[in-house]
C-alpha cells in the first residue's frame, strides 16, 4: 500500500469538526485528518504558493471534505480553484454541508464535485454517513495521486 | 330619342348619378314643353336640336289644345299643329303638378316666365308674385355680387345646358341647398328664346350626406383610437423594457389622432424619455402630465406638424383626442407604479430566499451539536450516567431532531410558495395509488382498506399535487390507526367535478376547531397521540390555493374526517401568470 491516505476537512464549525472526529474515530478510520477553518486555509493546504507554504499537504489529500458556507473564500470558490488548477483537477472533492437547496446541489456538481452529502441533525445518521464515506473514499476508491 | 339623350347627358354632370340624370331629363323635357309654349318653331337645346318633336309626340295625339294660353311672342301659334299644341298643353299641366322639382321658364333676360307647384313649394313664391321678376332673387347676395346668375345663363346659352349645386334663397330669406339645371331654348332658326330651369331642394339629402360622412369619419377615428389603445394595452401586458414600452406607445399613439402622419409624440417618465426626430416649433401641442401616486412624474406631449395648406397649420385637438392622450398618460402612470411594486416584491423575494438559505444552514448547525454531543455523551460515558441521565440526553436529542424537522417543513412550505407552477395533465388516481403504496411500505403493520376512484384527471402541477395527497392520505393513514377496521376513501364529488375528498374513519376532530386545522403549527391532537410537524395542512392549503381552489374539512370526534379540496386551474392560471412572469424576470 502507498503512503497513508489523508483527508482534508474544510470546516469552520468546531462542533461539526469534533462530531466528525468522533464519528471517524468510532468508525475506526485512523487516517490523518487535516482541518482548514476557511476557504483560504483550504487553498494553503493544497498549493505551496498560497500563504507561507507551511500548511501544504504532501502528498496531497486522498479526498477533500468541503463545507460550502465558509469564511473568507467560500466553498464554491474553493471548488472552482481546485478544478481550474492542473495539479488538483482530478482531486476527489465531497461536499458536506447543511444545505439541501437544489441550487447548491446543482452548482456543486456543475463545478465538478464528486459527491454531495447533507449533514443530518441526527448523530446516528451522521455517524453512518461518515463511516460509509471513509469506507468508500479511503478504501474502495482509487485516486490518481496514489503513486506519487 | 335615346341618341339625342345620350348626346346631352354627356354635357354635364357625373355619369351614373341617378338624381342628376333625372334632372337632366326633366330639363330636356321642359325645354321641349317650352318650345311648344313659346311657339311651334322653338327648339330645345342648342341649334339643330330635335327634341321638341320627340317630346311633343311623346305627349301623344288627341289632346285638348291649350285654352286661354297666351304665347309670349310670335304668331299666336297659328302654325302650330293642333296635335302638338294639345300635347304641349298636356305636358304643361303635367309639369305644373310636379311637386318635388321647381320647373319654370325664364325669358332671354332671365325673368321668370312660368311657375309650377314644385317651384311654389321650394321657393315659396306664388306664380303671381314671381312671374316677370328677375331670377337673381333666388340667389344669395354674395352669389349675385359674384355674378353667378348671369354666368350660369351665359354658360347655358353657350353649351346648351348648365348644372349647378349651391345655396339658393327662399322667399322668406332662408337658404336651401339646390341642384339646378338650366337649359337654353332656341327657335328653329337657332335664336335664343329663353331658358328652362329645373331646381331641386337637396337640403335634407345634403344634411343626411354630411351626417353620414361625419359618422363614417367618427367611426373610423374611433376604430383607430381603439386599435391604438388595444396595442398599448398589449404592450403594457407584455412588459417590455421600459424604454421600449415608451417607444411603442409613441408609435401607436398617432393612429388615434386625426392626422396620424403629422402627429409627433414626446414621452418622459422619470429618467426614461422618448423624443421624436422632429418637433414642430409653432404648431398646436397638447401636454398631459403623468401622475404616480398623485405626484407629477412625467408628461405625454403630442403635437401636429404644420401642413402645406395654410388653413391646416394649426389644427386644434378634439375632446376625443385629448381624452385618448389622457388615458395613455394614466395607463403609463399605473404601469410605472406597478413596475416599481414588482421590483419591490422581487427584492423581498430575494431577501426571503436569502433568509431561507441562512435558516437551512445556520439554524441546523446548533441542532447537530445538541444531538451529536448528547449521543457522544451517552456512548462515551455510559457508566457515569444513570437511567434518568440517559433519558434527559434522549430528550435533548428528540427536541433537536424535532426542530430540525420543523425547519425542513417550513423550508418546503416557503419553496412551494416561491417556485413557479409547472402546469400539465395530472392523474390524481395514479398519484394516490403511489402515495398509498409508499405508506404501506413505510408502515407494513398498519392494515388499511383504501378505496380510490379511478381516472381522476386534472390540470395542475404534479409534484405539488403529490404533496397534497401525501399530506391528506398520510393524515388519514395516521389518524385511522386506532380504528377497528381502518378505511380510507379518495374520490371526486359527484355534483362538483372540481372537488375531491379524502375520507377516513379514524380519530376525527371537533368541528368547532375546523378553521384552525389549516393554520401553521396548529394541532388538534397532542404529540403523544399523533406525531407531526403541524405544517402539513398549511402546505396543502398553499398548494391548493396556487391551483385556484380551497380546502376545508368535516369531522366528528371518533368517527373520522373528510378533507375536501377544490382545484380551479383556469382561475389560478390567470392570477399565476403575473407572478410567474415576475419570477422569471427576477431570475433573468
Amino acid at each position: 500500500m502507498a503512503a497513508i491516505k489523508t483527508i482534508l476537512l474544510v470546516e469552520d464549525n468546531t462542533d461539526d469538526e469534533e462530531l466528525a472526529r468522533i464519528a471517524l474515530e468510532e468508525s475506526r478510520i485512523a487516517n490523518e485528518v487535516r482541518i482548514a477553518r476557511d476557504g483560504a486555509e483550504a487553498l494553503e493546504c493544497l498549493y505551496p504558493e498560497e500563504g507561507d507554504g507551511s500548511r501544504v499537504m504532501s502528498p496531497p489529500p486522498a479526498v477533500v471534505l468541503l463545507d460550502l458556507k465558509l469564511p473568507k473564500v467560500d466553498g464554491m470558490e474553493v471548488l472552482r480553484r481546485i478544478r481550474a488548477d492542473e495539479r488538483t483537477r482530478l482531486l476527489p472533492v465531497v461536499v458536506l454541508t447543511s444545505s439541501a437547496e437544489e441550487e447548491d446541489i446543482l452548482n456543486s456538481y456543475g463545478l465538478g464535485a464528486n459527491s454531495y452529502m447533507r449533514k443530518p441533525v441526527d448523530f446516528d445518521q451522521f455517524h453512518d454517513m461518515v463511516k460509509q464515506f471513509g469506507m468508500y473514499w479511503l478504501l474502495l476508491n482509487e485516486v490518481p495521486y496514489g503513486e506519487r | 330619342m335615346s341618341e339625342a339623350f345620350a348626346a346631352r347627358s354627356t354635357r354635364a354632370g357625373r355619369p351614373g348619378d341617378r338624381a342628376a340624370w333625372r334632372l337632366r331629363w326633366l330639363a330636356v323635357a321642359i325645354g321641349g314643353a317650352a318650345a311648344a309654349w313659346l311657339g311651334s318653331d322653338a327648339v330645345a337645346g342648342g341649334p339643330g336640336g330635335t327634341l321638341p318633336g320627340v317630346l311633343l309626340s311623346m305627349a301623344g295625339p288627341g289632346m285638348v289644345p291649350p285654352r286661354g294660353h297666351a304665347p309670349r311672342d310670335g304668331d299666336d301659334g297659328g302654325d302650330t299643329a293642333p296635335a302638338d299644341a294639345r300635347g304641349a298643353e298636356q305636358f304643361r299641366l303635367l309639369v305644373q303638378q310636379v311637386r318635388e322639382y321647381a320647373i319654370f321658364m325664364l325669358d332671354t333676360a332671365g325673368r321668370v316666365a312660368t311657375w309650377n307647384e314644385g317651384a311654389r313649394r321650394i321657393k315659396q313664391y306664388s306664380a303671381g308674385e314671381i312671374v316677370g321678376r328677375d331670377f337673381t332673387c333666388f340667389y344669395p347676395e354674395d352669389a349675385v355680387a359674384a355674378g353667378l346668375p348671369g354666368r350660369l345663363l351665359e354658360a347655358a346659352r353657350a353649351a346648351g345646358q348648365v348644372q349647378d349645386e349651391g345655396w339658393r334663397v327662399r322667399r322668406d330669406g332662408s337658404v336651401f341647398w339646390a341642384s339646378v339645371t338650366i337649359t337654353a331654348i332656341h327657335d328653329t332658326c337657332g335664336a335664343l328664346t329663353g331658358y328652362g330651369k329645373v331646381t331641386r331642394d337637396l337640403t335634407q339629402r345634403r344634411a343626411a350626406e354630411a351626417e353620414r360622412e361625419r359618422l363614417l369619419e367618427h367611426t373610423d377615428k374611433r376604430m383607430r383610437e381603439l386599435r391604438c389603445l388595444h396595442r398599448v394595452a398589449e404592450e403594457i401586458r407584455r412588459e417590455p423594457p421600459f424604454t421600449e414600452l415608451l417607444e411603442r406607445v409613441a408609435v401607436a399613439l398617432p393612429e388615434a389622432m386625426s392626422r396620424p402622419e403629422r402627429t409627433r409624440v414626446r414621452i418622459r417618465i422619470d429618467e426614461y424619455g422618448r423624443e421624436p426626430a422632429e418637433w414642430p416649433t409653432t404648431a398646436v401641442e397638447w401636454s398631459e402630465p403623468i401622475r404616480i401616486n398623485g405626484a407629477e412624474r412625467g408628461v405625454v406631449a403630442v403635437a401636429y406638424m404644420g401642413g402645406t395648406d395654410e388653413a391646416e397649420t394649426a389644427p386644434a385637438f378634439s375632446d376625443d383626442e385629448r381624452e385618448t392622450i389622457r388615458a395613455l398618460a394614466t395607463a403609463l402612470g399605473e404601469t410605472t407604479e406597478r413596475r416599481r411594486k414588482t421590483r419591490e416584491l422581487e427584492r423581498y423575494a430575494r431577501e426571503l430566499e436569502a433568509f431561507s438559505y441562512s435558516v437551512s444552514h445556520d439554524l441546523r448547525a446548533p441542532l447537530r451539536a445538541l444531538d451529536g454531543f448528547s449521543q457522544a455523551l451517552a456512548r462515551k460515558y455510559p457508566d457515569r450516567l444513570d437511567e434518568r441521565g440517559r433519558d434527559y440526553l434522549q430528550r435533548i436529542r428528540n427536541a433537536s431532531q424535532r426542530m430540525s424537522h420543523l425547519i425542513d417543513a417550513l423550508l418546503r412550505l416557503s419553496r412551494i410558495s416561491r417556485q413557479s407552477m409547472q402546469w400539465g395533465p395530472v392523474d390524481l388516481s395514479a398519484l394516490a395509488r403511489e402515495v398509498v403504496q409508499d405508506l404501506r411500505d413505510a408502515d407494513p403493520g398498519h392494515a388499511v382498506e383504501v378505496q380510490c376512484q379511478p381516472r381522476l384527471r386534472v390540470w395542475g402541477d404534479a409534484p405539488l399535487l403529490r404533496i397534497v395527497l401525501q399530506n391528506l392520505l398520510g393524515n388519514a393513514w395516521k389518524f385511522s390507526r386506532d380504528a377497528a377496521r381502518p378505511r380510507i376513501e379518495f374520490g371526486r364529488d359527484a355534483e362538483h367535478p372540481s372537488r375531491f375528498y379524502v375520507r377516513d374513519n379514524g380519530a376525527g376532530f371537533d368541528p368547532r376547531y375546523a378553521d384552525r386545522l389549516f393554520g401553521a403549527f396548529q394541532r388538534l391532537h397532542s404529540e403523544s397521540e399523533f406525531d407531526g410537524t403541524g405544517v402539513g395542512l398549511v402546505t396543502v392549503k398553499r398548494v391548493v390555493l396556487r391551483h385556484g381552489g380551497d380546502v376545508w374539512a368535516e369531522g366528528t370526534p371518533g368517527e373520522g374526517a373528510t378533507f375536501w379540496f377544490e382545484l380551479r386551474p383556469a382561475a389560478a392560471r390567470k392570477e399565476d401568470d403575473g407572478s410567474d412572469q415576475d419570477d422569471s424576470a427576477g431570475r433573468g
